[in-house]
């Protein structure tokens, strides 16, 4: 459907978009996340024609439009600080890009009436844009964008502007109109969590390059990059080599911790330096020491944070190493286990949880 | 409540005053000419009478009002054209450029207005720069008239004008969010139809300011007719200004000022009413 080839930007010296290969299927939800200046907007506004192309092809639907005009492609944009049109009512600024292609009176009004409805602004029609709230106006950039039936919308980070309730309501009533109209969705964002409730697939960002592109599961459980595992979620980090490899599992050693074995259908090469990193929910806390566990560390709980749902521990292992481990309240209640800070406690997790990322 | 109102009315008697001392009471006064009060000898007669202004609506002055009128909106009409491409290059212009175009709009204000006056007969005159080089390269064989008449007195008018359009046009546009601009080609628009739709709609606040501005001094003006009009071009703005230092027939020359501050205000009351610059639904967010 669309397709970057090559793709890159640079603003005088500033490479803001470094070569980048991507293809989206037709009728995806695709999340393009980045921190800040990795290069997101840029990518966006060269899809939308905004922005001159370095080098690089884009192609939509196969066909080239790399350097078409911005009113030439069947692309629509929402902005991210809405750019409605203020001395327009709702009901203008809606069909603004209809009445350009001249359509007949009766299916301009359907088409109109059907969009409206679509976003849910039955009777805001004669307001001005200056009398709707955040997220009204943010329906009225939506509609405006939906209501030319583009192969390809852009949405410039549509939520980070609402608060958290709204957007979170937002982000549910997008995800149900993109299944809807079935139109390709591609999602600029810095919040990880919107990416991985939004997404079909989401291509990770830094520095202008695409770093990790897969579906939000893959993204978190499976993150090919010590960035992309560190940028989305929590994480905790080893270093560690490799004692050990065959089909089933890898062993590892931890310099100064100990051994630690995880399954691993990857042959590693004996003697790798690797980076071991495991979720701080994947683990647990634990007073007994036995060997019975898969993988177990001694160590010294430091800090404690009720989070409500959770208590997050900060327990510090051996040579100062300080990881962090969540736990389910309720588990913790449920089982009458109470950890205090500056008691010893063993970390402990399953051979089957955490991955391995390879340092170059 | 009241403390707040009363400080409020202290902070406002100073320029109360002021307005009192020195715009107040001369229209006062210059109306009470109008009517023949004020013990002003106009040779004529004394005491109150509606003569001056029979006289100031009469053939031959309402001709002038009329000729003054309408070098007034021809004189906007061509600043508008002259400015308004100047005021959209420099709204969509890098922040430097922008500087240096500000720059040299505001650069003519720090010198003499006689001395610019005289320089643009130097630069139009018989043997004036325009003549000069146009003779020297053969395209003409005499020296064209581009002073002492209609068109020099156009020009004196553009000239004068110009950064009185160009700024309210250009604060007008420069408010304008560029996304709006993409969000108008994005939904299909062609650039020829965003201007149409959105940017011109948006600059008309200032392009209305910019009008007032021009149109209403270059209604009264008497400076540029004098100097660029030559003999035949005489606006209200000379007449009133030969009956009190020439003729000195004040309360004539005051019921023709009264008249003609009754159009300006006409024009006021209209753009008020239309386009009220304290209205922030029409300056600030339109
Ligand atoms: N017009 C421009 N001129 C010069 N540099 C630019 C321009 N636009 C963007 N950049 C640079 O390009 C890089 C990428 O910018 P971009 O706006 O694409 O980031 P982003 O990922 O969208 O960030 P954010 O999350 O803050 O919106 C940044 O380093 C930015 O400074
Ligand atoms: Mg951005």
């Amino acid at each position: 459907m669309l397709e970057l080839k090559n793709l890159s930007k640079s603003y005088g010296s500033v490479k803001a978009v470094k070569q980048v290969d991507l293809t989206i299927g037709k009728g995806e939800f695709f999340c393009l996340l980045g921190p800040s200046g990795c290069g997101k907007t840029t990518i966006l506004r060269m899809i939308a024609g905004f922005e001159k192309v370095s080098g690089g092809k884009i192609l939509l639907g196969g066909r080239d439009i790399t350097n078409d005009s911005p009113n030439k492609r069947d692309v629509n944009t929402v902005f991210q600080n809405y750019a409605l049109f203020p001395n327009f009512s709702v009901l203008d600024n809606i069909n603004y890009g209809l009445k350009l292609k001249k359509l007949p009176k009766s299916e301009l009004d359907a088409r109109t009436e059907e969009v409206i409805r679509l976003v849910g602004l039955g009777g805001f029609e004669k307001r001005m844009p200056a009398n709707l709230s955040g997220g009204q106006q943010q329906r009225v950039a939506l509609a405006r964008a939906l209501i030319n039936q583009p192969q390809l919308l852009l949405l410039d980070e549509p939520l980070s502007a609402l608060d958290k309730k709204i957007s979170e309501q937002t982000r549910n009533e997008l995800s149900e109109l993109q299944k809807k109209v079935g139109i390709t969705f591609v999602f600029v964002t810095h919040n990880q969590t919107e990416a991985l409730a939004l997404a079909d697939r989401i291509a990770v960002m830094k520095d202008g390059l695409i770093e990790h592109c897969d579906k939000p599961k893959e993204i978190y459980e499976r993150p090919l990059t010590h960035f992309v595992a560190d940028f989305i979620g929590s994480m905790n980090f080893f270093e560690c080599t490799v004692t050990h490899s065959d089909e089933q599992i890898s062993r590892l050693e931890i310099p100064g911790m100990g051994q630690i074995t995880l399954s691993y259908n990857q042959i590693q090469q004996v003697g790798a330096k690797v980076l071991f990193c495991i979720r701080p929910e994947r683990i647990k806390l634990s007073l007994l020491e036995s060997s019975e566990f898969e993988n177990c560390l001694g160590g010294i709980i430091r800090q404690k944070h009720y989070l409500g749902e959770i208590t997050k521990f900060i327990v510090e292992l051996s040579d100062n190493k300080m990881i962090s481990v969540v736990c389910q309240n309720y588990l913790l209640q449920l089982s009458n286990e109470f950890y205090d800070i500056g008691e010893k406690v063993n970390v402990i997790w399953s051979k089957t949880s955490g991955e391995l990322i390879h340092v170059s | 409540m009241f403390p707040k109102l009363k400080i409020h009315q202290t902070l406002l008697a100073p320029p109360l005053f002021w307005l009192l001392i020195f715009f107040i009471i001369p229209m006062a006064i210059v109306i009470g000419y109008s009517f023949g009060l004020g013990g002003v000898s106009s040779g004529a007669s004394s005491g109150f009478t509606l003569q001056f202004y029979k006289q100031a609506l009469s053939g031959m002055y309402l001709g002038i009002f009329l000729k003054s009128f309408g070098y007034a909106v021809g004189a906007t009409v061509l600043t508008m054209a002259v400015a308004y491409p100047i005021a959209y290059y420099m709204a969509f212009a890098s922040d430097r450029t922008k500087m240096i175009i500000m720059f040299l709009i505001i650069l003519p204000f720090w010198t003499n207005f006689l001395i610019r006056m005289y320089s643009i007969m130097t630069i139009l005159g018989d043997n004036g720069l325009v003549n000069n080089v146009l003779m020297q390269i053969g395209i003409i064989h005499e020296p064209l008239k581009l002073i002492n008449n209609s068109f020099g007195m156009y020009v004196g008018f553009v000239y004068w004008n110009l950064p009185f359009m160009i700024l309210p046009i250009f604060s007008s546009l420069d408010r304008m969010d560029v996304s709006m601009l993409e969000a108008s080609l994005d939904l299909g628009a062609n650039h020829r139809q965003t201007f149409m739709k959105i940017t011109l709609p948006y600059s008309i606040p200032g392009a209305v300011a910019g009008i007032i501005f021009t149109f209403i001094p270059t209604l009264g003006n008497f400076i540029i007719p004098e100097f660029l009009g030559g003999t035949g071009n005489t606006m209200i703005g000379n007449v009133i200004t030969s009956q009190y230092l020439q003729a000195r027939n004040w309360p004539f020359g005051s019921a023709l000022s009264t008249v003609l501050m009754f159009i300006v205000m006409i024009f006021i009351s209209l753009y008020i009413r239309y386009f009220d610059p304290t209205k922030s639904k029409n300056m600030v967010n339109f």
